[in-house]
């Protein structure tokens, strides 16, 4: 909870007692005050899911507000003065404050030495289930990104642009097996049983971390409706996208970085970004089908801490990788063995 | 000596208090109304005052003029007695 205010007590009551009917609240969160109440559920309900774990890569929050976006102070009381009653409509949302960086490629490179269908079958099945929770951009993004420049580029111009680069440096690996089905990318770790016990190890991480994930989608903004919110159409209009919350490159500070870096100074220019999460409660229902719906969120929002805190240790593993990879690799006398500096990566 | 009898205090007796505590406390926080701005709703012309005065602190506090707001508004905490 960001904010307690008067006005919080109202909803954070309904809510309060449909986390204690489901099992969420316990009595003993009770400290005489609604929001409290609804935070310490919350807190602990998070812990319980992997938010510790979540938190060593991923820097972002999960929060249950009463407005899909920030509002100053001033803002939010003269829509509380304009609101007839308390509000019945709480939203649970997700965002990340930076995108982690995830330099994939000395990973994949392990994996094709077990298996030449493992790398791509690893990227699919990790790239599907992060998108679940978040925005995640890749060598895809670049690629639009790069296209759209190159346009306006001569033959000169495009001969020096970084942007070329995007297409050359995608691993052939990626380009030539990529299955096309998540379904058919699982059953290929599932059934490939590596010799090596660090790629072993990787695969049963996302392969923990795509179980979790299993039957949710990704709840954007974009797929409410007006009967969901009324107004969502215009806000989403003036709305941006979300920000990411990772970056997979091949390699800190190749193509991919250098595009994400390019659309990253302009990433809110224009209006608020969106959420990369948005799951509302609507409070008027009636009792059975409210606590059927906080289920609903909480389970999503369950799965995605768990796919979260899974996804950490296969993060982790990538950048240790990585680190390695940068140790026995380098190319140039004085370059610094840990990765170069990254506006993305909290080293 | 026979041991004082304690009463347990069963987890279900527990979860209906603070049932009870939150509905009681929803009906409450539903109808509360802010005591300033009712009195102001009474005393249309102190209200119109009272807007002005709002709009305009308002301005300065999250306008851009801020050396102005830190020489207009009191020091957080400062208690202002009534006007005469």
């Amino acid at each position: 909870m960001r904010y307690c205010t008067r006005w919080d007590e109202g909803p954070a009551t309904t809510l309060g007692m449909s986390l204690l009917r489901l099992g969420i609240c316990q009595p003993s969160d009770w400290s005489g005050s609604a929001v409290d109440f609804v935070e310490r559920g919350f807190n602990r309900f998070c812990r319980q899911n992997g938010a510790a774990e979540a938190k060593r890569v991923w820097v972002g929050e999960l929060r249950i507000a009463d407005s899909l976006f920030e509002l100053t102070e001033q803002e939010r009381n003269q829509i509380e003065a304009e609101r007839e009653g308390a509000t019945q409509q709480l939203f649970l949302t997700a965002d990340y404050e930076a995108a982690a960086s995830i330099p994939i490629g000395a990973t994949l490179r392990r994996l094709e030495a077990d298996d030449k269908l493992l790398p791509a079958a690893f990227y699919r099945v990790f790239f599907a289930n992060l998108y679940k929770w978040m925005r995640v951009y890749d060598y895809v993004d670049a690629q639009e990104h790069a296209e759209m420049w190159m346009e306006d580029l001569d033959e000169e111009e495009l001969q020096a642009s970084i942007y070329r680069k995007v297409e050359m440096e995608i691993p052939s690996c990626i380009q030539k097996y990529a299955p096309r089905m998540d379904k058919k990318a699982r059953r290929l770790l599932q059934e490939i049983k590596p010799a090596a016990p660090l790629t072993r190890q990787l695969i049963r991480q996302v392969l923990e971390m795509d179980a979790h994930g299993l039957g949710h989608e990704h709840a954007w903004p974009g797929h409410l409706t007006e009967k969901d919110v009324p107004g969502i159409s215009d806000w989403l209009m003036d709305a941006e996208s979300s920000r990411p919350g990772c970056l997979i490159t091949w390699h800190e500070n190749d193509a991919i970085n250098a595009c994400f870096d390019e659309d990253a100074q302009h990433m809110g220019e224009n209006g608020p970004c969106q959420p990369n999460v948005v799951l509302p409660i609507r409070l008027e229902r009636p009792l059975r089908k409210l606590d059927e719906e906080v289920r609903r969120v909480f389970d999503h929002a369950g799965a995605m801490l768990q796919s979260l805190a899974s996804a950490a240790k296969v993060v982790e593993t990538i950048r240790e990788l990585y680190d390695e990879y940068l140790r026995e690799h380098r190319l140039q006398p004085g370059l610094p063995v840990e990765p170069g500096a990254s506006r993305v990566r909290n080293e | 000596m026979p041991y004082k009898k304690t009463r347990d205090y069963s987890p279900d007796e527990k979860f209906q208090e603070v049932m009870s505590a939150l509905r009681e406390a929803k009906p409450a926080t539903a109808t509360v109304r802010d005591p300033i701005m009712e009195q102001l709703k009474q005393c249309p012309d102190a209200f119109k005052v009272g807007e002005i005065l709002g709009k305009v602190f308002d301005s300065l506090k999250y306008g851009q003029d801020e050396i102005l707001a830190d020489r207009l508004l009191p020091p957080a905490g400062t208690v202002i007695p009534p006007l005469a």
